[in-house]
């Protein structure tokens, strides 16, 4: 199983790939984080 | 992985302007620790977090973009709601009321904004005008029921 942790542009949106990473982005921009637990199956 | 909602523009730009957005690949056979962590059994499910990571909303399966879109702005003000910043989360309740009036979680929307004004006001006529829109446009929903208690506020007095 690989974790890929970097974040990436998809569409128009970033996504960001680590929880920690995303809390440090949020507080620096004041915003709330929108987290999609997905599956590729 | 960006199909259905994300590849709608209105989405997108939702998303880029008020969230930090994030994505965690669920493997069942062996569950990464945030499955662990926010307890995720099923995919998709859509979390919103506060900046500090804690979680305020979850949705779980796939919504269509203007549920996806009620959903989001519902986080938000649950969000504001949660950490008492009631003008912002009426704000938000409100935008949800006015652009999605057909999306499921509009009812919700409606409670929580009688609550956000008796809260920010300290006045009962914002439970009582939620009482009776729901009765009057959503009234088979559970939110309708919830809302019940708060007919015995007489409309424009406060408590």
């Amino acid at each position: 199983m690989i974790v890929i942790k970097e974040a990436f542009i998809m569409g128009e949106i970033r996504w960001e790939r680590d929880f920690s990473e995303a809390i440090k982005k949020a507080k620096r921009e004041g915003k709330p984080i929108y987290h999609d637990f997905w599956f590729d199956g | 992985m960006n199909t259905g909602p994300y590849s709608d523009q209105k989405v997108q730009k939702f998303l880029e302007d008020n969230f930090i957005s994030l994505k965690t690949q669920c493997f069942f056979d062996k569950p990464v620790e945030l499955m662990e962590q926010f307890i995720i059994t099923w995919t998709p499910t859509l979390l919103i977090h506060d900046k500090a990571g804690r979680e305020h909303h979850r949705i779980v399966g796939y919504v269509p973009v203007d549920d996806l879109l009620a959903h989001l702005e519902l986080g938000m003000a649950k969000v504001f709601f949660d950490g008492n910043h009631f003008n912002n989360a009426i704000q938000s309740l409100n935008s949800i009321i006015d652009l999605h009036p057909h999306a499921g979680v509009t009812p919700e929307a409606i409670f929580y904004l009688g609550v956000a004004e008796y809260k920010r006001y300290h006045d009962g006529s914002g439970l009582r005008t939620a009482y009776d829109t729901l009765q009057a446009k959503y009234p088979g929903s559970e939110w309708a029921r919830r809302a019940e208690p708060y007919s015995a506020i007489p409309a424009h007095v406060k408590v």
